[in-house]
């Protein structure tokens, strides 16, 4: 993304759609990016990325220009995400809890799909990022595919450098035990 | 430092970049004498960190644009129209039909004329009585000898006011 000019920024906080606009077309990209790699589905990024965008509108007339603007995109963007991921998760329970079958609540999560792990290089993305919770797929989204610094990732998240950290290790660990099984599976 | 505190560093800092040169080089001479610790880092290197490095870049379908400027413009649409409504109750609220606004300014200035003639005489009454108590007053003063009013313990008491007086 290239720095938004910050009179483009101004404009848009004066309702100027054309500007706002602008804006989107520079920050769109890794919105969806980010939102499709925490809901790990494209139909629901794109319900993300409108809730994202409708967000910064009502919200930008807030934003002092204190932090830079990208952190508070990358901020609003994985809040939005991790919150449809919640609802999700509490919708597919619900369909649980009334007996449906698991296969329909499969659809609606995001749940590795093991079997596909050697299908392509997206589905393996896809499968390991759903083998990790919510907080810490939001890590190794912002670490691994958008290439953010641990000082970054902790601005963006509003966290302890350290938990930043320990999400890191732990999301990393459930990945190498889950790199062992299929291991073992295949001996 | 043993090998459980580098794997932790090797499942963090190190592989991130997120160390400085001297720690790098620590855990490098360590990897040189430690074939566990490397080989879990090559672990770590390509399951953890290589599926992810090629991750493909999908741009967002134009459709979301479309609909997020629909939303927004049924919002602003929503707004003026909440704004428009208020001032249209506001008038309908406060609206006086034009023969009825008449009425009510000639009524207002027959108001003001009747008002304005009352207390011209209320005032003509209170300027009548305010002389009659003047003159009553200057007849009893010039009746009255000055000792007596010097004596009628008036409140007047002091040698100075009684000199002055």
């Amino acid at each position: 993304m290239q720095d938004i000019p910050k009179e483009t920024l101004i404009k848009a906080q004066e309702d100027d759609l054309e500007s706002f606009e602008n804006i989107y077309k520079e920050t769109s990209g890794f919105v969806y990016n980010v939102a499709f790699r925490i809901v790990n589905n494209k139909q629901d990024a794109e319900e993300v990325v409108q809730d994202v965008f409708l967000n910064i509108y009502h919200n930008l007339k807030n934003f002092r220009f204190q932090s830079s603007f990208k952190t508070w995109v990358y901020r609003i963007t994985v809040n939005c995400a991790i919150n449809h991921v919640k609802k999700m998760t509490r919708e597919k329970n619900r369909i649980k809890e009334y007996g449906n079958n698991l296969l329909q609540a499969g659809e609606i999560s995001q749940g590795p799909e093991i079997e596909k792990l050697n299908e392509g290089q997206e589905e393996i993305i896809s499968s390991l990022l759903g083998l990790l919770d919510v907080n810490q797929r939001a890590c190794i989204v912002l670490r691994n595919i958008e290439g953010l610094s641990y000082r970054e990732i902790s601005d963006t998240l509003k966290i302890n450098i350290n938990t930043v950290r320990t999400r890191l290790k732990r999301a990393r660990e459930k990945l190498l035990n889950f790199g062992k099984e299929v291991i073992k599976n295949e001996l | 430092m043993n090998c459980e505190k580098i794997k932790e560093l090797i499942l963090t800092d190190y592989i991130d970049n997120e160390m400085n040169d001297e720690e790098k080089i620590r855990l490098n001479i360590h990897f040189a004498r430690c074939q566990g610790c490397k080989e879990f880092f090559e672990t770590v290197k390509n399951t953890v960190v290589k599926p992810f490095a090629n991750a493909k870049k999908i741009e967002p379908p134009g459709f979301i644009w479309h609909r997020v400027k629909e939303a927004i413009m049924a919002e602003e649409q929503k707004k003026s129209g909440f704004v428009a409504g208020i001032l249209e109750k506001l008038k309908s609220a406060f609206y006086i039909p034009k023969p009825a606004l008449v009425m009510s300014t000639i009524m207002a200035l027959v108001l003001i004329v009747v008002l304005m003639t009352t207390l011209k005489f209320s005032n003509k009454e209170a300027l009548e009585t305010n002389r009659e108590d003047q003159a009553e007053y200057s007849t009893y003063s010039i009746e009255t000898p000055v000792s007596a009013l010097l004596n009628n313990n008036d409140g007047f008491g002091t040698l100075v006011e009684k000199y002055f007086l």
